[in-house]
Formats: C-alpha cells, structure tokens, sequence
C-alpha cells in the first residue's frame, strides 16, 4: 500500500460530502467540468488529420534528430515516473498463530506450605507469597505474551491471553508501521501494534498500543549520525532489532528480552565510525529502562526526575561477518518516585554473519534494589527489586534453502524479582525466583516475501531447587506483510 | 414550523453523514487510484512504446551506418557509385539515393554528414588518488547501440558483483541474487531510472537494458550499503586506466574529441581534444569524491538501522 496525496483527496472529499449532506445542499447547478483533454501519446497535434501523400525519406540527419528526441523524452518519462513517490509509506502485517501448552499454560507455581516443605524455605518468613518459574517462559508470539499467568494470590494481572492451557489461534498483532520524510535528512516512523483479545463482561478486550513514535534525524552529509526523539528502540543488546514478528526469524523472543527489548521514551543518539563503519556507538537518555512495558519494570511516563542513561558500544568487522557489542543502563528504578535509588544492566552480545547462516548470543547482568527500607511508597509506584545473576541466550538461524531455515536456541535466566522489603516489619509481598533454561528448536518457510510460515517447539526447564513446572510451548505463526 | 425541522433535521444528519462520508467517498476515490493506475499503466506502455520506436530508429541508423561504410569502402577501392547489389542486406534498407548508376559516372557529392576518413591513437595520463577504476572514453562519437550482449551483476552476500561495470550503449545487464534474502535492485536515474522489484536467490534474474549513455547509479531497497555503478558508453572506444594512470585509446576518429575520465570514486572529468592524423594526448586529474549517501527508491532515507 502506498498512500499518497489519495487520503488528502478522500478526506477532502469526505468533509465536503458530510457537508453536502448536513445542510442537505443539492449541487445541482453547477455545470459538468469540461473534460480534460485525452493525452496524446504521440505527441501528434494535427487532430489526427494526417496528409494523404507520401513523405520524403527522412535523412540521417533527420534520424539523429529523432532519436536524440526520443531519448530525451524517454529519460523525461523515466524520470517523471521515478518521482511518482509516496509521501509517506505505510507497511505492516498480519500475525496469525496457533499456539497449545503444556499444563495451565503458565510458567510459575507456588512455593507454599510449612516452611521444611518448601523448596527454598528461606523465603518462607520474609514473603507472603513466593514463586517459582518464569512468569514469562510460555511464551507463545514475538511480543512475548505468556499463554497464561496463572491464578496467583494477591495480584489482579492483566492476564492478556489467559488461555488456561487450552490450545487456541490467536492474532498474535496486526501492525501498521508509518514512515515519512521531513525533509531530506529526518525521517519520521511511527509504529502501532492492534491486540484482539478476550473481553469480559462484556467488554472488549481489544488493545492496542504505540510502540514507536520517533524522529529520526541525521544531518550530517553522510548520514552516519542518527538523532532520535520519542519513543524508539533500545541500545541495549542486539534482540531489539529482531523485536517484530515481521522481522525475527522465528517466533519467540529470548528469556532475557524482557530487560532489552522495550521501547523507552526519550533523546537518542547512533553513530557509525571508520571505514566500513567498523565501530558503532549509540547513546539514550530515557524515561526509564529498556524493558518491556508487560513485565514488572518500565515507566512510558516517567514517576521520577532522574533519567535513564545507555549505551552501546560495537566493533564490526568490515565484512559485516562479525559484530561484538557491550551494552548497558543506569538510571532511577522504574517506578520509584525518588531517583536515589539505582536500576541497573550491563551485557555482552555477539553476531556471526556468513551468508544465510546468523550466530547470535548475548549474555546480561542487572539489580535494581526495589523498595529501601524507612521509606514510604505510593501504592501505585512501587519499584520492584531485581537481581539478575546471570540471563543469556545463544541463538543460530540457518537458511538452507532460499525458502527454508531453520532455528536454534538456548536460553538461561538465574534471576530474583520482588516486591516489598523483606527485611521491613511483615516482611515483603512477593517474590519470584527464577533459575530457567530453556531449548528452542523452530522452522522457517518463506514462500514469498511477503510471507513467512513458522513453527516452534520450547522446552522449559527448570534448575537448582526450583522444582519442574510442565509448560512446554509449541507455537506456530503466518506472517502476512504488507 | 417545517424550516426548523429541516433545518434540526440536517444538524442531527450532520454527525450521522460524518462517519459514512468516508464510505461514500470511498468510490470516488477508488476512482481517483483507478485513475492513478491507468495512468501509470499509461505511463509504463508510453515508455516500452518510445524504447520500442527507438530501438527501431537505433536499427535504421545502424543500417545507415551501414550502408555509408560501404559507400565509403567504395570510394577507395575506386568503386565510386556502385549501387548495392539487390541481394545486399542494405539494399532494402536503403533511404539515401543510390551514389550513380555505374562505374564510369563521376563521383558524386559526398554525403552531407561528415564521415571520419582516418582515425588515430589517443593516449595520456590520469591522476587520481586510485588507478584500479578509473577509465577514459569518448563520448562525442555516435556508436552503433550494440544488440545481443549480456552483461551480469551478481548480488551475494548483501553487495553487488562487480560493482563497478562499463557496458556499451544497448547492453543488457542481468541482476541475479544468489542471496537467500530479498533484494530489490533500482536506480533513481537518469540516465535510467528502473525499480527491478524484490526477488531472491533461486527466483529468475531480472534485467535491465542500457540505451543511454551516463552513469547508472545501482542501489538495493532494502540493504543501504549495497551500491554499484554502471558507466554506459556511447561506443566501443573507452579503455580502463592502467596501473600508472596511463590510457591509449585506438581506432578514434580524428577530429575535435571530447574525452571523459570516470571513476566511482571521483567527480568525472572532461577535456576537448584535437584528434590528429597522427593522434591526440589528453591527461585528466580526479579528486576524490566522498560517496553521498542516497535515498531508497520512495527517496526516503533509509534510517540509521538499515544497513
């Protein structure tokens, strides 16, 4: 679809019919417009009367003439054809899925009973409720969500597809994405993902929400500097790229997605460097953390005065074969009011690129301290504490044929998320504790390019003391791009 | 009284005719796309139309050129009027008058256009900060546009191969993409502006043919970094520099000359030269020239993440 001045027209054309038909005005008087005249492909102004006699030869000189003509006139129409361009683009897809799980479809069970009976007996006193799994882990679509979120006490999710393991087809997203110039350097994209879910009640639980609303200017002559506003992608790591369902190469995202792959509201600035650009740098002072806004973190408008500041730092190899990165983020928690307190993440990432074969792995560290004790909290901005003790994931994707490929991946996340102090009196109110692996294997069939049929089977696994939790996911999924 | 309810009447219409004026409009402007496509549809057959008109001009002239060779051939080998025999392949082309009826007639008046009788070697010198693209051609001799030939860029690993071509006015160049991933291969022109579409590896290579003389700006829609550039000559007589800068360029006919020095990665440089009996010189100096950045083929920029 490639919209031009067509919706100024039909607008105009709207306004002026709803008039027409407000005042009940019957435009009945005005004459027909005269038409327009017919274009002449040949250029031909005789009126078609064309002397019945015989011309004479034409000379060489004659045809040189004509042809120089011809050519001109010829680049004149590829040119002219070449400037028939939209002013802004639309694109977008279709994210039709199937997805069925193992168990209720959620990734967490509750650590309950006597404290002896507990797997980590140690929490039994410090939280009224704990956790164990990943909330996040049955992931059945590129954005993430999880078939369910179990039934846990004490908190009133929005659970957006609460399947309760049944196996069901969902529209995983209809995305429009909106690109256009202003000017010649700056380049204005906005994103909007449409989310048909279950109501209740009846009501509708339709959603949708903005995922990107930037200006993206580069003024330098070679472009190399980008400047961004709004809201926009990450810095931090490389899965932001691959974020969309129209742009991954599988389905799911990894176990760490979750702290990288939000899109903060913000100034951003990215730069190439050297020859080949062989070294990368991209900078963001934002509202809060990269994480996504359907997790525990994430401010869109921020509930403090401190700023997150990120980074990336990136070597590539003039090839393009291999790029190394070092990441990271350091700002106020999300959610606190005050900025004392500090969230932070730092991580590696990796990418191998050789013809249709891509290695991709990224490893990353964080904590956030969550609520201190002595201080007092709203109940609406209560910061969560995070201790990430280790989240990575090592992902290679291989096209064997041009229409065929194939995934794999592994994924490890060891981390701590709670809320509350445990240390204040009554403790805290709830803990997750986190020490999953998880298996990937997935297909890629792209019949053309504006289609791509996936399939993958996740195996979620649990270690340490965190006992099994049955939530294996298989999950399929037709992009339709347009 | 019946005022008023009309006129009640028409505001409570009012946010009634809003929302559906769209849909009413939709027509109008689905006629207005229709017309937009029969447009481009015009557009596209007005342009195979003229190419068609002038590949046939392009055949006439090549007969032409023919025929005054063969004329000239006759002049000195003293067969001065000799008409084509009927079974000459020119013959039937034949769209100046016969020179005469038979060898004993005088020789006629030559033909208006000035024919080179003699041609010469022209060598020189370029100065650029590269030697390994840099050529030299001519561009003020009018060659026959050449039919039949075939050239090739490949597009692997997300570049174009070679990326750097001279071809002949009339050369066909193939893209095929031995990518498992999309290309889409365009040039915001001139000298050409085409936007080959999106195809990948496995797919049938789409092809361009190059009739007019310039430098053809080669880009791929969806990978910013791929670019390749195609000069287009006007004849066969253009040489690629050597190693030391230098060039020689044979069999160019003599004359006032306009020599073009050309480089991807330099500004391109003209000089006049007389082109005597016994040759001409011409030396060139290029100065690197950054590569601009360029627009996709909507003449969007592509954004710092497309790479």
């Amino acid at each position: 679809m490639r919209p031009d001045d067509l919706f100024w027209q039909r607008a105009g054309a709207a306004t002026a019919l709803a008039l027409l038909l407000g005042t009940c005005a019957i435009a009945r008087a005005a004459p027909p417009a005269p038409a327009e005249p017919e274009f002449d492909a040949d250029g031909d102004d005789t009126g078609g009367a064309v002397p019945d006699e015989e011309e004479p030869e034409p000379t060489v000189r004659d045809l040189s003439e004509r042809i120089a003509d011809l050519e001109r006139r010829l680049n004149d129409t590829e040119v002219a054809a070449a400037r028939r361009r939209p002013v802004v683009t639309v694109s977008g897809y279709i994210d039709f899925g199937f997805f069925a799980t193992q168990g209720d479809g959620s990734g967490v069970i509750q650590d309950v009973g006597p404290a002896q009976s507990r797997a980590f007996p140690e929490y039994a006193n410090k939280f009224a409720w704990v956790f164990l799994g990943d909330l996040l882990s049955p992931a059945v679509n590129s954005r993430g969500e999880p078939a369910d979120l179990g039934n846990l006490p004490g908190v009133n999710r929005a659970d957006s597809i609460r399947s309760g393991g049944a196996p069901s087809f969902i529209v995983n997203e209809v995305n429009l994405t909106m690109q256009g110039t202003l000017g010649e350097t700056a380049l204005a994209t906005a994103s909007v993902n449409y989310l048909p879910r279950s109501g209740t009640d009846f009501s509708l639980g339709d959603t949708f929400d903005v995922d990107l609303a930037q200006l993206e200017w580069m003024p330098t002559e070679s472009r190399r500097w980008s400047f961004f506003v709004g809201k926009m992608e990450s810095v931090v790591g490389i899965e932001y790229r691959e974020r969309k369902a129209r742009d991954r190469f599988g389905i799911t995202p990894s176990l760490i997605a979750r702290y990288t792959t939000g899109n903060p509201l913000g100034l951003k600035v990215r730069g190439k460097l050297g020859t080949n650009d062989w070294f990368i740098v991209a900078l963001a002072l934002t509202n809060g953390s990269s994480t996504t806004e359907t997790f525990h973190f994430y401010d869109e408008v921020d509930s403090n005065a401190g700023k997150t500041a990120s980074g990336r730092l990136a070597l590539r190899a003039p090839s393009g074969l291999l790029e190394v990165g070092a990441s990271g983020s350091y700002g106020p928690q999300d959610h606190a009011q005050d900025s004392r307190d500090a969230m932070w993440f730092v991580g590696g990432d990796l990418q191998v690129h050789h013809r249709g074969f891509d290695l991709k792995g990224q490893y990353l560290y964080g904590r956030a301290p969550g609520e201190e004790l002595g201080r007092t909290y709203s109940s609406e901005h209560r910061p969560y504490g995070l201790r990430l003790r280790a989240g990575a994931y090592l992902e290679a994707n291989w096209m064997v044929l041009p229409y065929l490929g194939f995934l794999a991946r592994g994924d490890l996340r060891d981390a701590v998320v709670w809320l509350g102090n445990p240390d204040a009196p009554g403790g805290g109110d709830r803990i997750y504790i986190t020490k999953s692996w998880r298996a990937t294997g997935g297909v890629r069939l792209v019949p053309n390019e504006h289609v791509a049929v996936k399939a993958e089977y996740l195996h979620n696994g649990e270690y340490g003391r965190v006992p099994s939790i049955r939530n294996d996911v298989f999950v399929t999924s037709l992009v339709l791009s347009y | 009284m019946p005022t008023k309810i009309w006129v009640v009447s028409a505001l409570a219409a009012l946010p009634l005719a809003l929302p559906i004026a769209p849909l009413v409009a939709a027509p109008r402007a689905a006629a207005t796309a229709a017309a937009s496509s029969s447009e481009v549809a015009r557009l596209e057959a007005e342009l195979k139309e003229q190419r068609d008109i002038l590949l046939q001009s392009m055949q006439v002239e090549q007969q032409h050129y023919d025929l005054l060779l063969k004329l000239i051939q006759n002049v000195s080998q003293g067969g001065v009027g000799k008409a084509p025999a009927a079974g000459d392949p020119g013959a039937g082309a034949l769209l100046i008058p016969p020179m005469g009826g038979g060898a004993a007639t005088p020789a006629p008046e030559p033909p208006a256009r000035k024919v080179p009788e003699k041609t010469a070697t022209v060598t020189g010198k370029v100065q650029a900060p590269a030697h390994d693209d840099v050529y030299v051609y001519v561009q003020n001799v009018h060659g026959a546009s050449v039919r039949g030939r075939s050239v090739e860029i490949a597009q692997r690993d997300k570049q174009f191969v070679p990326s750097v071509a001279v071809v002949q006015r009339g050369t066909k160049v193939t893209f095929p993409n031995f990518d498992a991933v999309y290309h889409n291969v365009f040039s915001p022109g001139p000298p050409h502006a085409f936007d080959l579409g999106s195809y990948r590896a496995g797919e049938a290579p789409r092809a361009v043919e190059m009739t007019s003389p310039g430098v053809v700006e080669l880009y791929c829609n969806m990978h910013s970094k791929m670019h390749a550039s195609v000069l287009v000559v006007p004849n066969s007589l253009w040489t690629r520099v050597g190693a030391d800068g230098s060039f020689r360029i044979d069999n160019v006919p003599v004359g006032t000359r306009k020599l073009v020095a050309w480089s991807p990665k330099s500004k391109a440089a003209e000089q006049t030269i007389e082109v005597g009996p016994s040759g001409g010189t011409a030396s060139f100096s290029l100065g690197a020239e950054a590569e601009h950045p360029h627009n996709n083929k909507y003449g969007m920029p592509y954004g710092s993440y497309k790479e």
